[in-house]
């Protein structure tokens, strides 16, 4: 029982940790267009982004640059870690509405 | 599957009935994408040697949720110089445990289930995917599997085996990597080219080029992988 306890103890320590030392970041997608479209994150940090689609169509959040692709359907929010980064521009886009969905994170030195 | 974007898999095919051609079949992911259509044909050709053997893959894949997707495989194999054909069936099962890149490292989870046509030799297995992104280029990925032969041709065992991957993310129309596959019959390491080329929005190609040269008396010299695949 006591061993429970510490492993209990231990894991949400942990947990909160990790939690507090992420910085989250939001992004909305609302009639096919990130908002904001830049997006200023601290370099070399593991932030987490949260990416609501405000439409009711489905939508993919992609860049290459980021390595990351990750589909939001239409009224749900989707978290996305990035990082850490070196200071940078990292466009993204929407894959299933590219030429309005467009956005980039600029990752830079001390900004939080 | 040849991106491996496909957390769950359902799989249902033609299945050769020796399972060592069948390994090597590409490196599988630990992702999904919910919603995610897939439909993808894979060929293997293994020599050259005196028993040149040949492969063929068809696939349907979808994701059910974020966490999880099924997908369907059609295979069947010929050992030519015998004149053999071998037909069977596969199920397969992947979930993402994981968010990519909230954690040291990227997990999932694969199972799958074979038979041949004739339901004498059958295999479960179970693989843990593991992938890490090394800096801002490179990506390797591991699976790690555990095997269960069993049937009435077939000795009943477990078997284990290991596939690896190391990409450079060059570009999306052009990626090298490298290819491990080690288990009870193949020990095969070779270069793979893998690319996307773009159709339209919610739509693109993906292929695989790979060479798996044999690093074992058991294992023929020289392999061909090519995979196309159409996500939609």
């Amino acid at each position: 029982m006591r061993f429970r306890a510490c492993c209990w103890l231990l894991g949400m320590s942990v947990s909160t940790t990790t939690l507090a030392a992420t910085p989250v970041f939001e992004i909305d997608i609302r009639d096919h267009l990130f908002e904001p479209a830049e997006l200023v994150i601290p370099a070399d940090t593991k932030v987490k982004l949260l990416v609501h689609n405000l439409d009711a169509t489905p939508e993919e959040f992609e860049s290459y640059e980021l390595n990351r692709e990750k589909v939001i359907m239409g009224g749900t929010t989707a978290t996305i870690y990035i990082g850490p980064l070196p200071p940078g521009v990292y466009p993204y886009f929407g894959e299933f509405n590219p030429k309005t969905a467009q956005g980039i994170i600029r990752v830079q030195q001390g900004e939080r | 599957m040849v991106k491996g974007c496909i957390p769950l898999m359902l799989t249902l095919g033609l299945l050769h009935a020796q399972p060592a051609a069948a390994e090597i079949r590409g490196i599988y992911h630990p992702y999904v994408n919910q919603g995610e259509r897939e439909l993808e044909y894979q060929l293997l050709w293994r020599g050259p040697d005196d028993q040149p053997d040949t492969l063929q893959q068809l696939s349907f894949g979808y994701a059910w949720t974020d966490r999880f997707a099924t997908e369907i495989y059609l295979l069947a194999e010929s050992v030519h110089q015998q004149g053999r054909r071998s037909r069977g069936y596969e199920v397969e099962a992947i979930w993402q445990l994981t968010e990519q890149g909230e954690y040291w490292a990227d997990w999932g989870l694969l199972v799958e289930l074979e038979s041949d046509d004739q339901g004498k030799e059958r295999e479960l297995g179970v693989s843990v995917l593991m992938e890490k992104q090394l800096g801002r280029r490179w990506v390797g990925t591991l699976n790690a599997q555990l095997e269960y032969e069993f049937g009435d041709d077939t000795d009943n065992e477990f078997e284990t085996g290991l596939r690896a991957q190391l990409r450079y993310l060059h570009k999306p129309t052009l990626e090298p990597a490298v290819d491990l596959y080690l288990d009870d019959q193949d020990y095969a390491l070779g270069p793979t080219l893998i690319g996307a080329v773009r159709l339209s929005p919610g739509r693109q190609l993906r292929w695989e080029l790979g060479v798996p040269i044999g690093l074992k008396s058991r294992t023929p010299d020289l392999g061909l992988r090519f995979a196309v695949e159409l996500e939609f």
